[in-house]
């Protein structure tokens, strides 16, 4: 099923062939729960917010739109999801990042060096603030286009590329401060 | 490279120095493009600033992905197969289901009425061809849906309602008079009517232009939440300043709140 495109696919479920949007969730989730986990969402709740969108995706397949970019959609229903949850457990920007991130690193990485690099990374992005580590995440991690980023967060080409700067901008600050010392 | 060596160094055009990051991720126009290497020729600061933002692009790369718990593609599954069975029928669906029941019933008394009315005047309809058979059908219903919608009992008018969706072509005055209807008829039941029949002429950007204005004006929280699915399902962007002042509002309905906070997630 390789072959078929996610809008193929997301077309097919609009259609009533519901089962299909297993094989969306097994491309996307994995992006999608870091999505989550990289902005400030613990690592539970990041499960459960990715199961939210794929259950949003079920409930309104009958909205999507043929041949619309199917990540660009999956993303703005997961950053509104996302927006919802913080809102109601009332926490204020400066999350902190799930201890799973540094916790993981230390399981995972047997170089010390590379381990030293990403604890530093991680430690910058915790030091900036939630929308900041989205726009990153989106850029970066999901390497998803200025435009597409533009469209889920409801704001300009033109915006997007300043506002991009100043977020790595931040992040390079924290960085490289730590790593000089 | 010590802090102390970059704070030397100092960029003066701020406006260019905003666009770094996006040169990098070759998101810049072409003409921006040309300034910020003209000015990365001159400007050691923004030339050491970009090897930095790099840097971290680099590290963020070569950073890897966590795993999400294992079993969360199982519990996907899971409740995908309990979707795809069909148990409780939500709201809408109870509403649609109840108002296509009411709707057979009038079919069946219609299509007994409209052949009576067709096998009359015999010499000349067998004569007509099809199409203008249909049309006859057509101006009948609209001039049976005009007489009856002015109708005091809700029954006459909902049967009204039903003639206007079997109406192929409707004219102006046909949808104008369901809009009528779905804005300012008494029963809740008949306005649900007029909106399910008007879902029909949706095709007509001004039938959902309208339908996006009368969610504004509706009350009953059954009518909004029918309403709001939908223009969802049409696309209607118009609809989007409403559904924010719902979500907003806190004399909205708790249900027609939710239905308008997860409709605002899916509009792109
Ligand atoms: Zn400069």
């Amino acid at each position: 099923m390789d072959w078929l495109s996610d809008e193929d696919i997301m077309q097919e479920v609009k259609q009533g062939n519901t089962d299909l949007l297993a094989l969306l969730f097994h491309r996307h989730h994995k992006h999608l729960f870091n999505f989550f986990l990289q902005t400030g969402v613990e690592y539970h709740h990041s499960e459960d917010l990715m199961q939210q969108v794929f259950y949003r995706i079920l409930k309104y397949r009958n909205s999507y739109r043929e041949h619309a970019d199917f990540r660009k959609w999956m993303f703005t229903i997961a950053r509104n999801i996302m927006r919802k949850h913080f809102e109601t457990r009332k926490r204020h920007q400066e999350q902190d990042l799930p201890d799973i991130l540094l916790n993981f690193i230390e399981n995972q990485i047997n170089n010390s060096d590379e381990e030293e690099k990403i604890k530093i990374l991680y430690t910058a992005l915790e030091n900036i603030p939630a929308q900041d580590r989205e726009l990153i995440n989106l850029s970066r991690f999901q390497g998803m286009k200025y435009e597409d980023i533009a469209e889920i967060t409801g704001t300009t080409v033109g915006a997007i590329k300043v506002k991009m700067h100043r977020a790595i901008k931040k992040l390079r600050d924290h960085y490289f401060q730590k790593a000089d010392q | 490279m010590t802090t102390q060596k970059i704070n030397t160094m100092k960029c003066n055009n701020t406006q260019i120095n905003a666009l770094l990051t996006a040169y990098l991720d070759k998101a810049l126009t072409p003409e921006e493009t040309i300034m910020v290497e003209a000015h990365l020729n001159n400007c050691s600061a923004c030339l050491h600033e970009l090897q930095e933002i790099r840097n971290i692009q680099q590290q963020i790369e070569q950073t890897p992905l966590i795993e999400p718990p294992e079993d969360a593609e199982k519990r996907f599954r899971q409740m995908l197969e309990k979707q795809s069975k069909p148990k409780k029928r939500s709201i809408t669906i109870t509403v649609d289901f109840s108002w296509k029941k009411i709707a057979a019933a009038i079919i069946i008394f219609l299509a007994g009425a409209a052949t009576a009315l067709l096998i009359q005047p015999n010499t000349e309809t067998s004569r007509s061809s099809l199409a203008s058979l249909e049309n006859q059908v057509s101006q009948m219903r609209q001039v049976l849906m005009a007489a009856l919608i002015k109708n005091d009992s809700p029954s006459d008018r909902l049967k009204a309602v039903q003639y206007a969706e079997q109406i192929s072509k409707p004219s102006p005055e046909v949808t104008n008079i369901l809009l009528e209807t779905l804005n300012h008829d008494p029963s809740v039941n008949v306005r649900l009517a007029a909106a399910n029949a008007l879902q029909e002429f949706a095709i007509h950007k001004e039938v959902r232009t309208a339908l996006a204005e009368s969610l504004q004006q509706q009350s009953d929280p059954m009518l909004q939440i029918v309403l709001i699915k939908m223009l969802v399902q049409l696309h209607e962007q118009s609809v989007v300043p409403t559904l924010q002042q719902f979500s907003h509002d806190e004399e909205t309905h708790e249900m027609v709140k939710k239905e308008a906070e997860e409709a605002l997630t899916v509009l792109l």
